[in-house]
């Protein structure tokens, strides 16, 4: 039994499938129609002209009018946070989860994450290296076929990409030029490619063809089944999203990728004699240790001299780039030499063309379109995307006095920020204005403001693996310590998550997890 | 089974009939038993948009601001031309009440403010005065914005009107004549 459909449930079924592995898929949303469930319209003939109902999506900064039907609603699924530290936690559900939506920047870990303690002290080591997982990757980049540029640095590793050979325009290589005299490296960006790159099209059509995949949607697990003699999972109790009909399902292994909370929220609610604290809690450390990547969004905001005035010609702007961690790298990675007053790093995406915003114009009236019209297209933006140090009390628990529109508890999720990714956030701050006017832009903007943890998207962590079962919940193959049959294939797996976009490597971990469990059936040891 | 199958039959008999019975004979050339298919390209709305939110001095205020702040120029159509004052009335209506109360309180700041330092609402001062009034919009950008009640209003009334004025069908027809021009994007259908 797979749960979730996104890019870990997405990968499992993928891989199983393949390998002559029954599968049954249980998706809590509906099935979406991707040419049914759209339809091109203008923002006037929508009743907020595009702005959206207000106050629908308090902690959903990205739903838009236009796609706000896709975003999990947050009456149905509420959750709790402290008063004054609010978490941002947005969701999908829907037949391929996130990945109708994702960013598609596709990453590798390097050996700075996954053996992170090494580097610096800090944290705990990944149970696998670089090594183990890098042919899994090799493996998922073409799934996803994701273009770029190999650069050969340790920070950043290689991939199986499509080259992406493209002239960068005036204003990006002159950026580029400017932080390449700083020592910062810059790049193409990564990302996956084609106008879908969802599980829906790159993974499920395959699982299905091989005849042994079926899906289940609107299916909301509200909790694992244990047999009491032996401990193992042996099924899920859900409850039909629409009747509220409840039904019990068996099941021989269990892949839960319900995505990073959900999956550690329903492994908390499946409480038994023989798991009192939740399922594979032994260690209790299941919830805990809950991480992101914090943003500043438009970190800086600048204009291109050369292309105020309706000059802003596609040769002199246009395009993107990306910045890898630079500092706090040594040997074998590309950076920055010095001594930082916090540990590890952050990375930069950085794109040309754009208009500031009437805001950062700071002008209304008359002057505000003269402004406008001044600098369309003639802007610079970046955005940090920095590392969030696992810390034990940043966490989820239950909370039993709320519940979802389906009666299961609901989260309550504490994290904050700490002093490590206050400094970092303001050093990418400097960095970007330093880079900005070594290009020769002008600097309209510039911030340090992290945006609320969570908002990212990039929630990790909470069911971490580890070598110590004491202080992990799964071990080196994504599966429980506690419950041999439980592999549990999504962010909330990671250890550390460095500033890399986390779904490559939570795809590439589903695939090796997934490959191991096959094998393991095959010998009848799983 | 056959009995089971007799009774589903009885009961399926009346329905059955019912569907069969031919239309009235003077009906019979005008009436498709298929469902139309109905154009497309209806608009959305016909008419102009009936304010009911705001009362008449606040709606005074709100039509003064969206003057000054996001004018005609260059041929183009400013807020008002762009029906944003009505659509603010309905945007503010569906709000929760932080706005409601942020979006009341701020066009009466604005008013008193005006009276305060020019002897007139906001609706009645020169283009100056107005300006003068609206100096709090003059701080440093920063990501959230300011949090001073009066200055939050006006930084969210000026994002909020220019988006709208942009979005709007009038801005659209102005800008090229063609409705395609306008924001579009793919809407996501209710998914239940």
């Amino acid at each position: 039994m797979i749960i979730g459909s996104g890019a870990g449930g997405g990968m499992a079924a993928w891989a199983l499938t393949r390998l002559g592995v029954k599968c049954l898929m249980l998706e809590a949303g509906p099935v979406v129609d991707w040419e049914a469930d759209r339809k091109l319209v203008s923002a006037y003939d929508l009743p907020f002209r595009g702005l959206g109902k207000p106050g629908r999506f308090p902690h959903v900064t990205q739903a838009g009018e236009f796609d706000a039907n896709m975003w999990a609603d947050e009456q149905q699924n509420p959750y709790t946070y402290p008063k004054d530290d609010p978490y941002y936690w947005v969701r999908i559900r829907a037949l391929g989860g996130k990945t109708l939506r994702w960013g598609r920047a596709s990453w590798r870990l390097s050996d700075y994450e996954f053996k992170c303690k090494d580097h610096d002290g800090e944290g705990d080591n990944w149970p696998v290296s670089y090594k183990d997982l890098a042919p899994f990757y090799d493996r998922v980049e073409p799934i996803l076929r994701v273009s770029g540029r190999n650069e050969g640095w340790g920070q950043m590793p290689d991939g199986k990409l499509l080259a992406d050979d493209s002239r960068d325009s005036e204003s990006i290589a002159r950026f580029r030029e400017a932080a390449g005299k700083l020592g910062v490296p810059t790049t193409k960006p990564r990302r996956a490619t084609g106008t879908l790159a969802a599980s829906t099209n790159l993974l499920l059509p395959d699982a299905m063809a091989t005849g042994k995949l079926t899906i289940v949607g609107n299916a909301v697990v509200r909790e694992l089944s244990v047999d009491a003699n032996t401990g193992l999972v042996n099924g899920a109790h859900y409850v039909d999203r629409r009747s509220g009909q409840e039904f019990h399902v068996p099941a021989k292994r269990v892949v839960l990728s319900a995505s990073t909370l959900e999956s550690t929220r329903l492994l908390l609610n499946s409480r038994s004699p023989r798991h009192p604290a939740g399922l594979g809690n032994s260690s209790g450390v299941l919830g805990h240790y809950l991480f992101d990547q914090f943003y500043i969004k438009g970190v800086v905001s600048a204009v291109v001299p050369q292309a105020r005035g309706g000059r802003a010609s596609r040769t002199m702007m246009g395009g993107a780039g990306y910045i890898p961690r630079f500092v706090n790298v040594k040997a074998g990675g590309k950076g920055v030499a010095g001594k930082r007053d916090f540990l590890r790093g952050y990375a930069y995406d950085f794109g040309s063309g754009g208009t500031p915003s009437v805001a950062q114009l700071g002008t209304w009236g008359e002057p505000m379109w003269k402004a406008l019209e001044d600098v369309r297209g003639a802007g610079f933006g970046m955005t940090t995307m920095g590392e969030v140090l696992p810390k034990h009390e940043n966490h989820a628990r239950i909370n039993p006095d709320v519940k979802d529109a389906w009666g299961i508890p609901v989260l309550h999720i504490q994290q904050k920020y700490g002093e490590n990714e206050f400094k970092m956030a303001k050093h990418s701050e400097e960095m970007a204005v330093a880079m900005c006017k070594a290009a020769g832009f002008e600097v309209v903007a510039s911030h340090a403001q992290m945006v609320p943890p969570g908002e990212s998207i990039h929630e990790l962590g909470t069911c971490r693996m580890g070598a110590d079962a004491k202080r992990s919940v799964l071990n080196g193959w994504n599966q429980s310590h506690d419950v041999k049959n439980l592999f549990v294939v999504d962010g909330s797996a990671f250890v550390s998550g460095g500033s890399q976009n986390p779904t490559l490597t939570l795809m590439a971990l589903a695939l090796r997890a997934s490959e191991y469990l096959a094998e393991g059936m095959k010998r009848g040891e799983i | 089974m056959k009995r089971r199958n007799l009774l589903r039959g009885a009961v399926l008999a009346p329905a059955a009939v019912a569907v069969a019975a031919p239309a009235p004979a003077q009906y019979a050339a005008q009436v498709s038993d298929t469902a139309a298919k109905v154009a497309v390209n209806m608009p959305s709305y016909v008419g102009a948009q009936r304010a009911s939110f705001f009362d008449e001095l606040e709606t005074k205020a709100l039509r003064a601001l969206a003057a000054v702040m996001v004018p005609t120029y260059n041929g183009m159509p400013g807020a008002v031309e762009c029906g944003v004052v009505e659509f603010f009335d309905f945007l503010v209506s569906q709000a929760p009440e932080a706005k409601q109360q942020l979006w009341r309180t701020g066009l009466h700041e604005l008013d008193a403010r005006s009276l305060q330092a020019h002897g007139a609402r906001f609706e009645k001062l020169s283009e100056a005065q107005a300006n003068a009034v609206l100096e709090p919009l003059k701080v440093k950008w920063t990501f959230y914005g300011p949090q001073e009640p009066f200055a939050k209003f006006l930084w969210e009334a000026r994002g909020e009107m220019v988006q709208a004025t942009l979005n709007s069908r009038e801005y659209a027809e102005a800008n090229t004549g063609r409705r395609s021009a306008a924001a579009s994007n793919y809407y996501w259908r209710s998914l239940d």
